[in-house]
């Protein structure tokens, strides 16, 4: 791993976005608080998996960072510059160095524009180059992406989805980022198009020495993509750490929900045994302290109460107070590491 | 065993604007009682039109028949006069989108009651004489089986959430007693968790009552959670068939180990399958895989392969077939 | 675009409004040259009162004994004008206050909005006949009561069009990518939501001729001595049924025009918006 004691890239702390939910008049009758306290950081060239169901705030998360939402508290910095913060108004410069994937980067193109001015769009905005220094880089980002030079004079509805992708990767890339949120980039996709996708990803991380945050909810995805995880329920980070410690041992009663949810090809059949039943509370509605307790079967009256907070042992935090009493080596732990699928 | 799904040598085309496309190419699909078979397969590989095929639910427009049959308990489902009336009783579906199966404007309770009027069988196995009280004891049944409160009756399907509707969906598909239901996706909209808990419920419905699934996803580790078998089609043919542990551990087809092979694991980066999809409208001769498969030889461009035994209770369609030529997942 | 136009060509009901709408511009720009007696716009003949269509006045001649044609042709003149002028300051005022009011979301669109509703709650001609009591009634009185009434239908659809988009992926990542609101109101959202302003533009003046002419015939538009087809019509009143002619010209006139604009309306919604596109 390449992270150093140096100061990290990205320093997230207690970051949270409510949303107001406005009822007759516009009144606002409850908040819906998609993100809440959620603090990590992160050093150059990591993979950071997010992983987490619908409604646990995992794209908010992205959105918040990314300046698409306006924190509700906390605040962002990247390379030690405040990127967001509730009283941020307007984008620093340093925001250009952050980009954002949608899960089907192609669907980010304007459909009335050719490639090659979507292309230019991002180095308008945030350089002054002329027409010729942009167009160079533009066609340098496109060969870095295989898209063939051509293409640049064709819309979006002209050119197969793969190569759409890559154009919308292509028009991040003119910026030259060092952080890109890739949220849910495979969901969708067939198991082929989604491991072209993957291979793409990794070597442009290699070319351009880039940091990923990856949001998915495909649990096999963020395992074999990224090298630190962090698992989030109910807006809010339950645990976070090596990919290889969290799937191998995970702390968390949710996590160990989570892990033992996934069906593994040549591992026995998980629905078999799978025991966590119901569905997440109403979000409007969450749960005092720890928000996992009523579906927990470790909660204890006192969970009720306890302001959670991650804890730390090495780089795997967890919140949970009660984590230690599980063991690890006892009946209800997930199985181990997978074999392969032919194991 | 008389199989109660029975599709043979089933030909299929859509005639488009641009010519005929062959969507779907002498395919032979069994699924025997009580068993749940996977239909595996990407995006546009026929697999929808297929299920369509049985459902009698094809745009009559620009589909046309070319050949083969198709049999759900010995009746055929292709125009013949039976197969009206088995459709929605002894064959079922249960859709990919909850939301979408529903009319919005009705109650859950109006809706499920419906069905019942309709479509339930009564005592005795017989289509008449049943009474309210039966009518709601089953339904009651049926909800507690697919483990949802009675109160969600008077729910309309937006205060349902996704896995509660696809429960419903579920209850629904059991409540007419068939033989075999339809399942297109059912969970590829759902959370892991979500999709666990669906997927057990299902297959532990299913078995206990004895009812064939015919299951089709394009996820595989879905496939491998649900199934006793797994058939694998890739451009409208049919390239294997076997039981689940044999199919995942010792693939023949060079498509289903580049399929396994792609599927992201630890420690592993995923392998990409070169080349695209054809082009329904000019699918290569012989064997459809051949533009991507790295066995291709002569043969495989001219005659296509036959479905034929590797094993027991397997097939598989290639020229080429050997479980242990290249280990492609771990090279 | 010659894809477009092609599909435009091949919409006969289209191209009929098209066939209508041209010449008809035609003869607002030349009413002085095509017209047999340009001076009867203002010069009466009360020898020639009444006279049915014949081969020296074509469709007939009005109370004043003036060629009917010849006003017909000046009152295109005045009609287009209105309704264009109309238009076009509805298009100024309600464009923007949509597109602003749509892209935010804050208190500014929410009174921006409230403000239209107000104005889309006063009718056309009550305020019209407002105006033209206390200002008097002239030209440009009837452009000002009809643009006050008509922006706010701009805004609205200019503001409906411009939520959704705002939820379209590539909007969100140009706001994402740091694209200032200028560029991406002015460059990704004004261009997608055009096609359904071009459509309700043409529909537009249709409405508008017809409400202008309504105005005319109230007498509340231009004053008695411009030609003005909904004024002609209320003229005509007095004569029928004996002179049918008299109220036939203007009435066919205003009939034609609006259904010309109706079509072709109609005809580029069906060529922009796809969506909407009857089958094959």
């Amino acid at each position: 791993m390449l992270e150093r004691a140096s100061s990290p890239l990205l320093e997230v702390s207690h970051l949270a976005r409510h949303f107001p939910v406005r009822g007759f008049l516009n009144r606002r009758v409850a908040t819906l608080r998609a993100l809440d306290d959620v603090s990590f950081t992160m050093a150059e060239g990591e993979v950071l998996g997010i992983i987490g169901e619908t409604g646990s705030g995992k794209s908010t998360l992205g959105k918040t960072l990314m300046g698409i939402h306006r924190p509700t508290g906390g605040e962002v910095r990247l390379g030690g510059e405040q990127i967001a913060s509730p009283s941020q108004k307007r984008a620093a410069p340093v925001r250009a160095r952050l980009q954002y994937v949608y899960q089907d980067p192609g669907a980010s193109l304007d459909p009335r524009w050719t490639l090659r001015r979507s292309l230019h769009e991002p180095l308008v905005i945030h350089t002054n180059w002329s027409h010729a220094q942009r167009e160079a880089k533009v066609r340098e980002i496109a060969a870095a992406v295989d898209l063939p030079p051509t293409h640049l004079d064709l819309y979006p509805h002209e050119i197969s989805g793969g190569q759409l992708r890559r154009a919308g990767l292509a028009r991040i890339l003119v910026l030259n980022p060092q952080l890109i949120i890739l949220d849910e980039p495979t969901a969708g996709l067939d198991v082929s198009v989604q491991a072209a996708i993957l291979a793409l990803l990794r070597e442009l991380k290699r070319e351009f020495n880039l940091t990923y945050i990856l949001i998915s909810h495909d649990l096999a995805v963020v395992r074999s993509f990224s090298a630190r995880v962090a698992v989030m329920y109910l807006g809010r980070i339950v645990e976070i750490g090596p990919t290889a410690e969290v799937f191998a041992a995970p702390r968390h009663p949710y996590t160990r929900s989570l892990l033992a949810a996934v069906p593994r090809i040549g591992g026995p059949r998980v629905t078999e045994s799978f025991l966590l039943l119901g569905e997440p509370p109403d979000p409007l509605q969450l749960p005092w302290g720890c928000r996992f307790r009523t579906r927990c079967c470790l909660a204890m009256p006192e969970c009720a109460g306890l302001a959670v907070q991650l804890e730390y042992e090495a780089r795997h935090g967890v919140a949970c107070p009660r984590w230690r009493q599980w063991d690890i080596r006892g009946q209800g732990a997930p199985p181990g590491p997978t074999s392969g699928p032919f194991g | 065993m008389a199989a109660i799904l029975d599709v043979g040598e089933f030909s299929l085309s859509f005639r488009t604007a641009k010519g005929t496309a062959r969507v779907l190419d002498r395919i032979n699909l069994a699924v025997r009682p009580g068993e749940i078979v996977g239909l595996v397969g990407e995006s546009g590989c026929g697999k929808t039109t297929m299920i369509r095929a049985i459902l009698g639910t094809l745009p009559e427009r620009v589909a046309q028949i070319e050949g083969g049959h198709i049999l759900v308990d010995g009746v055929d489902m292709l125009g013949g006069k039976g197969a009206q009336s088995m459709r929605g009783r002894d064959v079922t579906f249960v859709p990919q989108d909850p939301f979408a199966s529903f009319n919005p404007l009705f109650r859950i309770g109006t809706q499920i009651r419906d069905l019942m009027r309709w479509r339930a069988p009564g005592p005795n196995g017989s289509r008449s004489g049943r009474s309210p009280q039966i009518v709601e004891a089953a339904v009651s049944a049926m909800l507690d089986a697919v483990q949802l409160p009675p109160a969600i009756l008077a729910k309309y399907p937006h205060e349902l959430s996704g896995g509660q509707r696809q429960r419903v969906l579920i209850a629904m598909a059991l409540l007419p007693q068939p033989r075999i239901i339809i399942a297109d996706e059912p969970t590829t909209a759902l959370d892991v968790i979500l999709q666990a808990q669906i997927l057990s419920l299902l297959r532990r419905l299913a078995v206990e009552r004895g009812v064939s699934v015919l299951f089709a996803t394009h996820d595989l580790a879905a496939a491998w959670e649900i199934c006793d078998r797994v058939t694998v089609m890739y451009a409208g043919q049919i390239v294997e068939v076997g039981r689940r542990e044999v199919f995942f551990n010792k693939p023949h087809h060079p498509y289903t180990r580049m399929l396994l092979a792609s599927l992201p694991e630890p420690g592993r980066n995923p392998r990409v399958i070169p080349g695209g999809v054809p082009n329904p409208l000019h699918p290569p001769e012989g064997c459809r895989f051949n533009p991507r498969c790295p066995n291709v030889s002569a043969a495989c461009t001219e005659i296509r392969p036959k479905l034929s035994a590797a094993g027991s209770d397997h097939l598989v369609a290639c020229h080429h077939p050997g479980a242990s030529d290249v280990r492609i997942a771990h090279a | 675009m010659r894809e477009l136009l092609g599909r435009f060509a091949r919409d006969r009901a289209a191209l009929l409004g098209l066939c209508i709408i041209g010449p008809l511009v035609l003869a607002a720009v030349f009413a002085q040259v095509l017209a047999p007696y340009p001076n009867d716009v203002v010069d009466f003949h009360l020898e020639r009162r009444l006279l049915p269509p014949s081969a020296d006045a074509l469709l007939g001649t009005d109370r004043m004994g003036s060629d009917i044609l010849s006003r017909l042709l000046f009152g295109a003149r005045t009609t287009l004008m209105l309704a264009g002028v109309t238009v076009g300051l509805a298009l100024l005022i309600g464009v923007p206050i949509g597109l602003v009011a749509g892209y935010y979301d804050n208190r500014m669109s929410e009174a921006l909005m409230r403000i239209a509703e107000i104005f889309l709650a006063v009718p056309q001609i009550v305020l019209a006949i407002a105006i033209a009591q206390t200002l008097g009634p002239s030209i440009k009185n009837a452009i000002l009561a009809l643009t006050l009434t008509y922006w706010p239908f701009w805004a609205r659809l200019v503001y409906a069009e411009t939520r959704s988009m705002r939820n379209e992926i590539f909007i969100e990542s140009a706001v994402a990518l740091g694209a200032s609101s200028w560029r991406v109101v002015v460059l990704h959202i004004l261009p997608a939501i055009a096609s359904p302003i071009i459509v309700r533009t043409s529909i537009g003046m249709g409405a508008t001729i017809l409400t202008a002419a309504t105005l005319g015939f109230l007498g509340l538009g231009p004053p008695p001595t411009a030609p003005e087809w909904g004024r002609m019509i209320s003229e005509s009143r007095e004569h029928l049924p004996e002179a049918w002619w008299y109220a036939l010209a203007p009435g066919v006139a205003i009939f034609l025009t609006v259904l010309g604009f109706n079509l072709v309306g109609d005809g580029l919604r069906d060529i922009l918006d796809p969506r909407s596109r009857r089958g094959p």
